[in-house]
């Protein structure tokens, strides 16, 4: 099996290329945002494609070396991480996962939230389809001032002029919660397939795609 | 905390509120200045979520109004991720302690 990055980024990864094993002790774990997992055991292994700008990840990953590839690779026989080993530098993250940690976040999606685009501006070039920085929870121990977590600190990001969340007085909202916008109804529209029942999925796809539904 | 592949347990979820202040200013917005107009008591679980909006709501300035979305995490036994956010906002937003200030909106009632 060889590692193929997906060829739309809207997608995301394959089965196939999510492994599930212990993981060995080679790999660092490395946080953005601090160290309060670094003891905690790893149990599953992922990787995402990312393009160029590095995301802010919630999530487990590893700063891939080339003693731990080459560890990966005697534990994953079957795989061949030759490809990963040229990506690793710029576009491939390996994710680890913890069983135990269950946490994840989400947020509610509509086309008049600050921060749909974000890290980018909502009219930029670039749309994020896939983001969930919106959704990653933001911890006491980092000390924000208001306007850091007030609205998620997005204040500077606003909706698109006029795209308002509409709320009928005397109705009903109908919204979308989810750990990513692509589960949501500000989904990129050529998506066709169903959107999700839950919030963050709970379906048997959890079993092969931690990485996913984990961000 | 509610687990994968369990029957669901009603009493785990904190549940998430919406929150209104008649104002376009985002600069200025301040926590203290929302008011809780809905809640959903059975979230977050599934995606679609719906609000009950009061009837008789005022209409909004002509630059929208402002809207947080607010999430009241519960505790999660083994990642203690949840408590510190409820804990994060209790503290910075003392008279208004269930804003979790997670999300914010330019809503337009009609």
């Amino acid at each position: 099996m060889t590692l193929v990055p997906p060829a739309d980024h809207d997608h995301l990864p394959k089965k196939e290329q999510v492994l599930q094993s212990r993981i060995p002790t080679c790999s660092r774990k490395r946080a953005t945002t601090g160290n309060w997992w670094a003891t905690r055991p790893v149990s599953r292994v992922g990787f995402i494609y990312e393009d160029s700008a590095p995301r802010q990840l919630y999530a487990y990953e590893i700063a891939i070396d080339s003693s731990c590839i080459s560890q990966l690779e005697q534990q994953f026989r079957c795989l061949r991480f030759s490809s990963l080993r040229s990506m690793a530098s710029e576009s491939l993250r390996l994710i680890l996962f913890d069983e135990s940690a269950d946490a994840f976040s989400v947020a509610l999606w509509d086309k008049g939230m600050f921060g749909l685009n974000y890290p980018d501006q909502v009219d930029a070039a670039k749309t994020n389809w896939n983001n969930n920085l919106p959704v990653n929870p933001l911890r006491e121990s980092d000390g924000f001032s208001i306007n850091q977590w007030f609205g998620h600190g997005y204040k500077g990001f606003p909706p698109k002029s006029g795209d308002f969340m509409v709320l009928p007085s005397g109705g009903k909202y109908s919204g979308d919660v989810h750990c990513n916008r692509y589960g949501s109804r500000t989904r990129n529209p050529n998506i066709t397939t169903p959107l999700p029942q839950y919030a963050c999925d709970v379906s048997q796809d959890w079993k092969t795609h931690p990485l996913i539904y984990r961000l | 905390m509610n687990t994968y592949g369990q029957p669901v347990d009603n009493s785990k979820f904190g549940g998430t509120a919406l929150a209104i202040a008649y104002t376009s200013d985002v600069a200025s917005l301040q926590p203290n200045d929302m008011t809780i107009i809905s809640v959903n008591y059975n979230s977050v679980w599934e995606r679609e979520i719906v609000y009950d909006i009061p009837a008789g709501l005022p209409p909004c300035p002509p630059g929208g109004c402002l809207c947080t979305w607010n999430w009241i995490h519960q505790s999660s036994s083994l990642e203690g991720y949840a408590n510190e956010i409820v804990s994060l906002m209790g503290q910075r937003a003392p008279t208004c302690p269930s804003l979790t200030g997670s999300t914010t909106f330019y809503t337009d009632v009609r």
